[in-house]
């Protein structure tokens, strides 16, 4: 990760500042990258450019892209989140819970997922549930932040610690096996239309404007920044860095919990499995979108663009027909490039 | 090729930083087997001087001849294998590894099989340790031991290299009474095996006991050298103190009036007894201390930096409970901190960011900030203060170092603080900036402000302050009337002299 932090230097090269294409294509060589990445997809398929593809393609990174807007906070501020895809696992975990009439639902042994789905008896209003399943979430980033903040643990492994124990939980509460079936509001939040957009998307979308606004235009957006950037002078200048690290691993838990509810009604089950491995791919769209992770600088607009970058790069290797093994592999090498030329671009 | 009489010779050295000659034309000689001790004020030049000797600098011009040869140092292992080692304040030691493989760090003994010869190692660090007379346990890692058992790892290190010349820089800052004992006894011996000693020190009674020569240096200059035995403790300081390069301090109006700030019977970390002090409107007070006196540690517990433990601070008779920086800043106590570059700005965020960061909260509407009042504010102070910078939103990141410093001066003015406490102002900026920093501090004081300016530049203290107080090894231990005190006065009392 040390790699990103020499990259201060971006810091200075703002448009308006000094002018000129060079500039232009510093400040935005993540579009640029993209731009190339959407060349290269036309070129080799046909297919790429239909509206089903396209759609297909944004409703893949929604997920994603909910989840890391969230991360976008906690890495800003220097930290990291592994929880996320712990949590957006028990997210579907527990609504399926509270679908089936129960608040607890304790497994102690392993049952068949046929014994143990039970009729659908909702106890709460789906905004209700969805509300409180989101609230789960943060109270799980709350854990991180104290972790983080009161008993000083590295965020790496207060989040390791969170994530491990978290997706114990995610299999216990559901005895193992997916839960299946769900009411069709929550299937409505996972396959729905609105219009030509799928409501993922338009989730993803309207969660980006809020955290877009809130990192750009609010006094806690602002804060976020000061902390990453120099937690100590953000502290000796009145900022309380303590309760902006709490907030943000928290906005991390509730936006993980409502992707995973988002999934969850997909999917049309809750699936403990769900979501391993999100937390990397996470990782990897927020630094190829130009935050730096030691904190203090980036965008989430940066971090959208990364998300559909890693979605692209499935997608045209999904549409070339690479089997799934060797995709690992040159999405691995992608990820690497793509990160390299923007360190290589931004330095010079 | 030079008298072989000295086993160190520097002839003409100079260096600089942007903005400060460190080192200016210094010639510094030190005889074989001699016990030299180097003085003088914080930024003399001491530690410039000694990171050249030590590798750690390059310098711009002159020669260093050790043997009567010249070289020249790329790294500090270089100057080691040639035979200067120095023993830094903070031991570079490994704290998590033992003494044997502290001592032989890169360079393991090893048996013909490539294999760590650990037994070996063992008997070498001990026959290096063994004639100190102390005993050290080799097995545990060294953080288990003393500071004084360290030090004697880091220099049988040392002396495993065969060191000619061992620097020791302000060894006693960490030691014991006794341990110093042990130490000074050490040095003894280092002479006697003809091992050559450049010894730095604040403590002026130390260069008594142990000192062959002194060197005492001001402003990057050597003012003399001379045997100690030639040499009383007064002569030193008035050596050290020298007098002042024509700096003019602006001059003062207002006289001051009402009590503002009370700190009564403090305690807190880093302070060895309890504190007290006064601070009216209007008014400069002064607190001179060298380095580690507790100055910032007393700054830290007003501000709520730090926890105070007990005692009352007051302002305008108030009591307060500051249990953040936050807390010191809605109740108008504000401190421009130490280190500039992490303490007092983020680097990476703009002048009108950083000018307005305590009062964000304030100038928001409905969550959102309002960015043209943040603006018009910033704007209004960075005039007010003279900042030279290319645009309100450009990174302080890219300002001089006094213009970084009239940032977070404008910081403070604008959170409408009622109390300034400066620690170190005008570290690591130039002079002009400097005369700029003293006008804007006089200005603040005559607009009505309590300020406390500490310093460890006594020109300044006293052109500045109407009240010193003194600070040494965690206490106050003095207060004076800067326009009826001399410099060689308060020097001695911030080192403990008579």
């Amino acid at each position: 990760m040390t790699q990103f932090e020499k990259n201060e230097s971006v810091v200075t090269l703002r448009p308006g500042r000094r002018t000129g294409i060079g500039q232009l294509m510093l400040e935005y060589n993540l579009y640029i990258i993209l731009a190339v990445l959407l060349t290269i997809s036309s070129i080799v398929s046909r297919e790429f450019f239909t509206a089903n593809n396209l759609t297909n393609l944004l409703l893949r990174c929604s997920f994603n892209g909910i989840i890391i807007s969230g991360m976008t906070f906690v890495i800003l501020t220097g930290g990291t989140d592994l929880s996320v895809g712990s949590v957006f696992a028990f997210a579907g975990v527990f609504l399926a819970t509270l679908q089936r009439g129960y608040f607890f639902r304790f497994m102690p042994e392993l049952t068949t997922a046929f014994e143990q789905a039970g009729e659908l008896n909702p106890i709460l209003p789906l905004p209700a549930a969805v509300a409180l399943t989101v609230v789960v979430g943060g109270l799980v980033g709350l854990v991180n932040g104290l972790l983080v903040t009161k008993a000083k643990m590295p965020p790496f492994a207060a989040t390791l610690g969170t994530m491990v124990a978290v997706r114990g939980l995610a299999f216990t509460y559901a005895g193992g096996f997916p839960i299946p079936g769900f009411t069709e509001g929550v299937k409505w939040l996972g396959t729905g239309q609105l219009g030509v957009v799928p409501v993922p998307v338009a989730i993803w979308l309207v969660v980006l404007v809020v955290v877009w606004v809130i990192l750009k235009f609010t006094v806690f957006g602002r804060e976020v920044y000061a902390v990453g950037g120099g937690e100590t002078a953000a502290h000796f200048s009145g900022i309380r860095a303590d309760r902006v690290k709490i907030a943000v691993y928290v906005i991390s838990g509730m936006l993980a919990a409502l992707a995973g509810v988002v999934m969850a009604g997909r999917m049309n089950a809750a699936e403990p499995r769900e979501g391993a491995g999100y937390e990397l791919d996470a990782i990897a769209a927020v630094a190829i979108g130009g935050t730096l992770m030691s904190g203090g600088k980036g965008s989430v607009l940066g971090t959208a663009a990364g998300a559909i970058v890693l979605g692209l790069i499935a997608n045209i290797l999904n549409l070339t027909n690479v089997p799934p093994y060797p995709q690992q592999i040159a999405k691995g090498l992608i990820i690497l490039g793509a990160v390299l030329m923007q360190r290589f671009v931004s330095t010079r | 090729m030079a008298d072989s009489q000295y086993v160190l010779e520097m002839d003409k050295v100079c260096k600089s930083f942007p903005g400060v000659k460190a080192l200016d034309d210094v010639t510094f000689s030190v005889k074989r087997g001699d016990c030299h001790c180097l003085v003088g004020q914080n930024g003399a030049g001491k530690s410039t001087l000694i990171k050249i000797l030590a590798g750690a600098y390059p310098l711009d011009l002159g020669v260093v001849r050790l043997d009567g040869r010249k070289v020249t140092f790329r790294s500090p292992d270089q100057a080691l294998r040639m035979g200067i080692s120095v023993l830094y304040q903070e031991l570079a030691l490994n704290p998590y590894f033992n003494a044997v493989e502290n001592i032989f760090i890169g360079r393991e003994l090893s048996n013909r099989w490539g294999i760590i010869d650990y037994e070996r190692m063992k008997r070498e660090a001990a026959d290096l340790i063994d004639p100190f007379g102390v005993h050290v346990n080799l097995n545990v890692p060294i953080r288990e031991l003393s500071v004084a058992q360290q030090q004697i790892v880091a220099l049988a290190k040392a002396l495993s290299f065969d060191s000619k010349v061992v620097v020791f820089d302000e060894p006693s800052a960490v030691l014991t009474t006794e341990e110093l004992e042990r130490l000074f006894a050490i040095i003894m011996r280092l002479k006697q095996s003809g091992v050559t000693v450049i010894y730095i020190s604040h403590r002026l009674e130390e260069i008594f006991r142990i000192g062959d020569m002194v060197t005492v240096l001001r402003d990057g200059r050597v003012v003399g050298t001379t045997p100690v035995a030639e040499v009383t403790q007064p002569d030193l300081v008035r050596m050290m103190v020298g007098r002042d390069v024509g700096m003019e301090f602006p001059a003062r109006k207002g006289c001051p009036s009402e009590t503002y700030l009370e700190v009564a019977n403090v305690r807190a970390p880093g302070l060895h007894s309890e504190a007290s002090l006064v601070v009216r409107k209007g008014e400069i007070l002064g607190i001179f201390g060298l380095v580690g006196s507790g100055r910032t540690e007393l700054a830290h517990a007003i501000a709520g930096m730090s926890r105070v433990e007990y005692g009352e601070i007051r302002l305008k008779g108030e009591r307060l409970s500051i249990q953040s920086p936050a807390d010191g800043i809605r109740k108008g106590v504000a401190l421009l901190p130490e280190n500039r570059k992490d303490e007092g700005l983020v680097l990476g965020m703009s002048v009108a960011e950083n000018t307005t960061m305590p009062i964000w909260r304030r100038i928001q509407k409905v969550g959102l900030l309002d960015r043209r009042e943040l603006r018009c504010v910033a704007d209004t102070y960075v005039n007010k203060l003279g900042v030279k910078t290319a645009g309100l939103d450009y990174p302080v990141r890219n300002l001089s170092g006094g213009n970084q410093q009239k940032v977070v001066l404008a910081k403070w003015l604008a959170a409408n603080s009622q109390v300034l406490i400066l620690d170190e102002p005008t570290r690591g900026v130039d002079i002009g900036a400097k005369m700029e920093i003293y006008r804007l501090v006089v200005d603040a004081a005559e607009q009505g402000l309590g300020i406390v300016l500490i310093s460890s530049e006594l020109g300044e203290v006293l052109g500045l302050a109407d009240r010193v107080l003194v600070m040494r090894a965690g206490c106050i231990v003095g207060e004076f009337d800067p326009r009826e005190v001399d410099q060689e006065t308060i020097l001695a009392r911030a080192m403990g002299v008579a």
